[in-house]
């Protein structure tokens, strides 16, 4: 009777206080955390965008808005957005969730591939956050150093009593490299939508690890592998350039979709256009009508967006086909391959091109075909926020390194190459709840 | 004198009698007035047998023994005894004198049994219905305010909050349980109609509250519904009142800015190009006020310097309010109405009471209906066997159609001051919203609908409307097993339904703002993506709560004065909660038709606005709460001198994620009294009554939504995957622990000779251990606040309760006042922020630091203004303008903390005189030693978001200026980190220390209606007159600290009439 009772009363207390909470166990919550596409997809901070050379400011502009967007843009020290750091984490954490709740499942012949699936995109969201992170807070690699340099924190459970420490710069790079990897070989070959990971992504992915850490051999090996299983682009003439936003979203070009928030400085009205890199584009050249829109006299705005929203309230910052080309292209001419890179070169050019007009590329020898595929690149990647990331490495070769100067109501400001402030000051809340390094005052 | 003359009657009556018969009966009588007492005890000295007295008097007792004594007693009365040597012929005829101490019998209940308040060890507050009819509050818990001790209404934040000894979690729950009738009330307070109450018990201390256990921590308010008594005749009652309330003064409100002072900023932010942004933003349009479309055509030379100037002069003689006055507010008119019956023949009693209340609210469109059906039946169908069954069941109907203020969008919150809400005919006038007004002139080339705002238009076709349903059966049973043991088992089931329905018409702005941003310019005209017509948003919510609960109680007395009862029993509990809401687009409300929408195409927004999919709402929400819960008490007491009092308690819950064992928590409470007075030895006769209590034990808060294990919450699919997805959670807290709150009281309750003085003084102290409480943590973790128990608090405080009898004659004057003090401090919290600059604010929520307040109040430290209007603070102890670093990285040398924002002292005092059937009444309410942070100027805000404050007349101008104004300079552009910097000084901490006439009331009872034969039993008239005003203020702003970003309510005048047939 009693133990009727006591029975009888633990069902009862075994009821869930809400239906909506669960504790993860199967593939398909698994799975379900790694379809936030809310938190996992859109939460990346451009704080690269509002610091890198694709924008200027009016000075009216500069003076009416808000603190956070006037300091990035001057490269202040103090610059500093606590969340650009812990939304990163939380991706992080989501994907370690699912990870442990995979790892405790051994799947069955018919779920296996779920499991891979789940399990193959979870390594990819950690990896993909961890670079994001590693590329604001960790100095630009350098493999002579690396080893002796403060890379990022690798979160790598969800257990809160794992201290935070900082890993070395190498280890930060080694872990997403082999995030990556064991992701791609997960991975199914294409995914739908394409929020999810997929193999050619990840490849796409390793392929912009690579070029990062100047691997240009490895960077090659893995934009051509993701070439092998995906490399539809899409045809410009096929799109409307009166349109607001002519890119749609998931559009046949998109490898992986992630998007950034839109502070109002990169807003479409707001962040203007260099006009030297306007002009750069060719008549023909329909990206000058697709990317761009005249903001009255003489100066433009972006509107290339390949997220399909208007006005730069979320830009794309994910993976596309184009910037697989661009990196086969790139690494095949720094080895000397020029064919092969101008090759790739032309391939998404005329694409891009007004149909019948484009005249391929050549090039006279592997540094021609470099500086072509460099400007091609700068002229093909604005406002995703890959433009931070190209002057962080690109700084490093004293070809094109290059000094940014703002001028703000009569002052200027500059931005020497390898500059300090090309890493960011990790959150003060973090240094001082885990006692880890800051990085370099100047 | 007296005493001899009853004792020479009895003396004769029983020298009549002969001792033949062994049944007694008589009846007892007051020997004041001559008047038959009910509820005499009459027992049989040295035996275990007892009787009563009927409502006339009356009784009956069998003898078993002859030369018996019989005993009389009745609270307030002297007890009496009787020698019986002979046979009973006729009937006895007893006359009992009043106690010189005329302790009312205060019966308080705990919800668990009742308990006559002079026999226990606990600290009760019972607050009767005449008490609590003193205010004409619509919501029973509001008319505690003032007249219950240790009781804080705190009104800064939108949500009133109740403090019953200030606070014992810091978590988001701090209110005090409710229960009503034995069981926790789970609905809505405003479904319980004030008419239905009567009486309000308030468990302050560990022994009080402990039968509660784990849901007592925050204190208990148990409120106790009429019910009819047994032998009494049938009565009607009727009550009715109506009040009435000055609209709100709008002029008073230091949040708005005069008209011209918002034209002058703007004009000068005009010629910095500070809205060139907004005027060149052909994309999402942001919208500008009328004064930047005057400048701009000035600039644009479509009109001359002359001409803009004369349009803007005319702007700056419009006062919005008025218009708000005029259009969007009322006088308040309440209407309450109740109409009862109750009665009883010897085996049954019932009650039943209709009230029908009717709220016409400040806001024009926002009334609301109650109707209550109160019903409770008691039935003895053997001596042995009470059923109890009750209904109750109410209706709340309401209409929330009214604007209190209007959200223009597009960043702004507030409307530019000079706008004009309606022409000189009355007709509605369209204002901005959204978007630029020039652009809405001609966007869509007639193709799309009207796509202005107007106000006057939105109030008047504005359809929503909210309706609660809540149904609450109680059935009890009471069994007399033996005469010492009694079973009771009681059951509820409450059911609550509610639905919210905001219906926008096609000629609301909502839904053509929707159907005009979703429209696609096609080549042959428009295509709407969200259909013409209606949009519906609905919001249903479902309770489903009952309780069971089975009791037994053992009570026992020897002859030697020993009493002991004994109780025990178990209790389960379940509370369901559901809720959905969604929306239908083109809604028909008169055909029920409605359309599909395409919810996950992420569509351009019409002339570029932006993009998005259109807003799909819906949601369902599923949340079970369980308890298990065992308790017991036993009440030990000798003599009616020495009182010992102990209580054990053990509750479960389906605490998620928890393993079983760690789902409950058993708690304690024990205490003991000493009435002083009682004893042989006591010799103070102008004190006739002494007790003295104390009592220490154990309660707890419960939170169902923390976890032990890893948890992910899922979410509903949506644009642009259409998958369903999950969040990991808050992670895993294998360490979770409840809250336990210690609690010792002390308390005195005396009486003076002839109840001139009468009270009590209690102190006590408090422990509250393992608090949960979101803590920061390294946002590395994925998270930035981790709820842990990582809390402790204490709080000490003395609750002083006095009633004065100033003169008892014809003319009757009382006072009654309270007073408390109570301090609270966190004694323990594991994290501290690393920038202390983050724990400034407006103390309204809790700020855990240790050793501190929990409400303190903790501003930068202030240097005054410099000579440019800047103001100045510290960094690092030295006098600074960084302003981005001194609210950054703040450390605690560069900031004070000020005091408290909830008052540790604070009371009341009511002082009544009353002449014949006169009386006249008035309340005061005083708060003292707390401070408030008033609002002011934030340029930053004001620039972008038109948040206004009338500190803006008092900023600095010029040099000089400095000596004789806080309020810093407009700076250009705006520095967010200064505004933060000033407003969160110690330049707008202000000392909040007050006393009110809170309020007055005046009776006329029809006299002698009593003793005429007529129907009329009672009529009484009264007026009743709240929020009268404040006497005295620390602050020399006018501002009332009391409703934080509120206006203060007005004064309100209620009359009524109470009738008795």
């Amino acid at each position: 009777m009693s133990a009727f009772f006591v029975t009888s009363c633990k069902k009862f207390l075994d009821a869930k206080t809400d239906k909506k909470l669960v504790v993860p166990s199967t593939i398909q919550d698994a799975q379900a955390i790694l379809d936030n596409y809310s938190t996992l997809n859109t939460y990346y901070y451009p704080l690269g965008a509002q610091s890198d050379d694709d924008y200027f400011l009016s000075d009216t502009y500069y003076n009416s808005t808000d603190e956070n967007s006037r300091n990035y843009y001057v490269w202040y020290k103090d610059a500093v957005i606590n969340n650009a750091w812990n939304y990163m984490y939380q991706v992080i954490v989501n994907a370690n969730v699912a990870l442990e709740t995979l790892a405790k499942i051994q799947p069955q012949q018919s779920t296996v591939n779920d499991w891979k699936q789940a399990k193959g995109a979870a390594l990819f969201f950690r990896a993909y956050a961890h670079y994001q992170v590693a590329q604001y807070y960790a100095s630009p690699y350098d493999k002579n150093i690396a080893s002796e340099k403060l890379g990022i924190p690798l979160r790598l459970t969800s257990d809160i009593n794992e201290p935070t420490v900082r890993s070395s710069l190498e280890e930060t790079w080694q872990q997403i490299i082999s995030d990556y990897k064991e992701a791609a070989s997960l991975l199914p070959v294409t995914s739908s939508p394409v929020s999810r990971p997929s193999r050619s992504a990840a490849y796409a992915a390793l392929a912009r690890t690579y070029l990062d850490m100047d691997d240009f051999v490895s960077a090659g090996k893995y934009a051509d592998s993701s070439l092998q299983l995906y490399n539809k682009l899409l045809d410009y003439n096929s799109l409307n350039p009166a349109a607001s936003a002519p890119f749609s979203r998931f559009n046949t070009e998109v490898l992986f979709n992630t998007v950034m928030l839109g502070p109002g400085a990169l807003l479409i009205n707001n962040a203007r256009i260099d006009s030297l890199l306007y002009t750069s584009y060719d008549l023909n050249d329909l990206r000058r009508s697709l990317f761009f829109q005249s903001n009255g006299p003489g100066t433009y705005g972006f509107k290339g967006n390949y997220d399909g929203t208007s006005n730069n309230a979320a830009n794309f910052n994910g993976l596309a086909v184009d910037e697989v080309y661009l990196v086969r292209a790139e690494c095949n001419a720094r080895m000397g391959n020029v064919a092969s890179a101008m090759d790739d070169l032309n391939t998404l050019l005329i694409k891009r091109w007004k149909s019948g007009t484009f005249v391929p590329y050549t090039a006279l020898d592997a540094e021609d075909a470099l500086n072509k595929i460099l400007q091609e690149r700068r002229k093909e990647l604005l406002f995703r926020g890959i433009r931070w990331f190209d002057l962080r490495r690109l700084n490093k070769d004293p070809r094109f390194a290059k000094t940014l100067i703002r001028k703000v109501n009569g002052q200027l400001f500059e931005l020497p190459p390898n500059d300090k402030r090309y890493t960011f000051f990790i959150p003060e809340s973090v240094i001082a709840l885990t006692g880890i390094q800051q990085n370099e005052r100047y | 004198m007296k005493k001899n003359l009853i004792n020479t009657i009895v003396a004769m009556l029983i020298s009549l009698w002969a001792f033949a018969q062994t049944t007694v009966t008589g009846v007892v009588r007051s020997a004041a007035d001559n008047s038959p007492l009910s509820d005499v005890t009459v027992k049989i000295k040295g035996m275990n047998i007892a009787s009563g007295t009927g409502p006339d008097g009356s009784f009956r007792i069998l003898l078993t023994e002859k030369n018996s004594i019989l005993v009389f007693s009745h609270v307030g009365f002297k007890s009496q005894e009787c020698k019986i040597d002979s046979a009973v012929k006729e009937s006895l005829l007893i006359f009992l004198e009043k106690n010189a101490l005329a302790l009312k019998e205060v019966i308080v209940s705990n919800g668990y049994q009742d308990l006559q308040q002079q026999n226990s060890v606990g600290s009760f507050d019972k607050i009767d219905n005449t008490a609590l009819d003193r205010s004409t509050d619509a919501n029973i818990i509001n008319r505690l305010e003032n007249i219950t001790g240790g009781l804080y209404f705190s009104k800064v934040k939108s949500q009133q909050e109740i403090f019953i000894r200030g606070l014992s979690t810091i978590r988001a729950n701090t209110q005090p349980l409710l229960v009503v009738d034995n069981f926790p009330y789970e609905g809505d307070i405003n479904n319980i109609n004030p008419s239905d109450v009567e009486s309000i018990t308030v468990l302050k201390d560990a022994a009080a509250a402990s039968i509660w256990g784990a849901r007592a921590g925050n204190g208990v308010i148990v409120i106790t519904t009429k019910k009819g008594k047994y032998n009494q005749r049938a009565r009607i009652i009727l009550n009715t009142s109506v009040t009435w309330q000055r609209k709100p003064d709008l002029f008073a409100d230091p949040n708005f800015m005069n008209p011209t002072d918002f034209i002058n900023v703007e004009q000068f932010l005009f010629d910095q190009g500070f809205y060139n942004a907004a005027l060149n933003n052909t994309s999402t349009r942001p919208l500008v006020s009328p004064v930047v479309e005057i400048l701009l055509k000035k600039r644009n030379g479509l009109i001359s310097p002359a001409q803009s100037d004369s349009m803007i002069n005319i702007l700056r003689n419009i006062d919005v309010r008025n218009d708000y006055e005029k259009y969007f507010y009322r006088n308040q008119v309440d209407q309450q109405y109740s109409l009862g019956l109750s009665g009883g023949s010897a085996n049954l009693n019932y009650y039943i009471n209709f009230g029908y209340d009717k709220s016409l609210s400040a806001l024009v469109g926002n009334n609301t209906e109650r109707a209550s059906l109160n019903s409770v039946t008691n039935f003895k169908p053997f001596k042995k066997l009470e059923i109890q069954a009750g209904i109750n069941y109410s209706v709340n109907r309401s209409t929330l159609n009214g604007i209190s203020a209007i959200n223009p969008g597009s960043g702004k919150s507030n409307l530019y001051p000079y706008a004009k809400l309606a022409d000189e005919n009355g007709n509605p006038l369209p204002v901005e919203k959204d978007y630029r007004m020039s652009y809405l002139d001609t966007a869509g080339s007639g193709l799309l609908l009207d796509w202005k705002y107007r106000p006057l238009d939105e109030l008047n076709f504005a359809d929503n409307t909210a309706q609660s349903n809540d149904l609450t059966l109680q059935v009890g049973l009471k069994l007399n097993l033996t005469k010492k043991l009694l079973f009771e088992i009681r059951g509820e089931l409450e059911n609550t339904f509610q639905e919210e329905k905001n219906y926008s018409s096609v000629q609301t702005y909502t839904a053509r703002n929707i159907i005009n941003r979703f429209s696609q310019r096609t080549a042959s005209g428009i295509k709407r993506n969200v259909p013409y017509g209606g949009i519906l948003d609905y919001a249903t919510g479902r309770l489903a709560a009952y309780g069971l609960r089975s009791q037994l109680s053992y009570n026992t007395e020897w002859l030697t004065g020993h009493h002991l009862n004994i109780l025990a029993g178990a209790e389960i509990r379940e509370a369901h909660t559901l809720t959905n809401n969604g929306r239908t687009y083109g809604y028909n409300n008169d055909l029920l038709t409605y359309s599909n929408v395409d919810y996950i195409t992420n569509f351009t927004l019409y002339g570029n606005l932006g993009s998005g999919a259109i807003p799909n709402p819906a949601g369902y929400s599923d949340i079970l709460n369980r308890y298990v819960s065992l308790y017991s008490n036993l009440t030990y007491s000798f003599k009616e001198r020495y009182f010992l009092f102990g209580s054990a308690r053990k509750d479960a819950s389906n605490l998620f994620g928890v393993s079983s064992n760690n789902r409950g928590t058993p708690l304690w409470s024990s205490g003991a009294a000493w009435q002083l007075s009682q004893e042989p030895f006591y010799r103070l006769k102008w004190m006739p009554f002494l007790k003295l209590r104390f009592t220490y034990g154990f309660s707890g808060n419960v939170d169902n939504s923390m976890s032990a294990l890893p948890k992910i919450v899922y979410m509903a699919a949506m644009s642009p995957t259409n998958l369903p997805s999950a969040i990991a959670g808050t992670p895993p807290n294998p360490d979770l622990k409840w809250e336990k709150v210690r609690m010792i009281n002390m308390g005195i309750d005396f009486v003076l000779r002839n109840e001139r003085i009468s009270g009590s003084i209690e102190y006590y102290s408090k422990n509250a251990t393992n608090l949960l409480s979101p803590a920061p943590v390294d946002p590395t973790l994925g998270v930035t606040q981790f709820t842990k128990n990582v809390a402790n608090l204490s709080g000490k405080g003395v609750d002083l309760n006095l009633n004065i009898h100033w003169t008892d004659k014809i003319f009757k004057w009382e006072s009654g006042l309270l007073f408390s003090y109570v301090s609270n401090k966190v004694t323990r919290y594991l994290i501290e922020s690393s920038n202390k600059g983050s724990y400034a604010g407006l103390g309204y929520t809790i700020t855990p630091i240790e050793g501190q307040d929990p409400y303190a109040i903790i501003s930068y430290r202030w240097a005054g203004l410099d000579s440019l209007g800047d103001p100045k603070g510290y960094l690092n102890k030295t006098i600074s303008k960084d302003y981005s670093n001194m609210v950054r990285t703040t450390s605690w040398d560069d900031m004070v903390i000020q005091g408290t924002s909830r008052p540790p002292l604070y009371g009341s005092l009511i002082n009544t005189v009353s002449w014949k059937g006169i009386s006249l009444s008035f309340g005061f309410a005083f708060r003292f030693q707390y401070y408030f942070r008033k609002n002011s100027i934030n340029y930053y805000s004001l620039f972008n978001s038109w948040i206004m404050n009338r500190d803006f007349e008092n900023r600095w101008q010029k040099p000089g200026d400095e000596w004789i104004t806080n309020v810093p300079a407009m700076s250009y552009p705006a520095n967010s980190n200064r505004d933060k910097f000033y407003l969160y000084s110690e330049a707008t901490v202000l000392k909040g220390d007050l006393f009110r006439l809170q309020d007055l009331r005046i009776t006329y009872d029809f006299p002698d209606l009593k003793l005429a034969k007529r129907a009329l039993k009672k009529l009484q008239l009264y007026t009743y007159i709240n929020n009268i005003g404040i006497l005295w203020r620390a602050n020399k702003e006018h501002l009332d600290p009391d409703y934080g970003g509120n206006l203060p309510p007005q004064t309100s005048f209620s009359f009524g009439i109470k009738t008795e047939f």
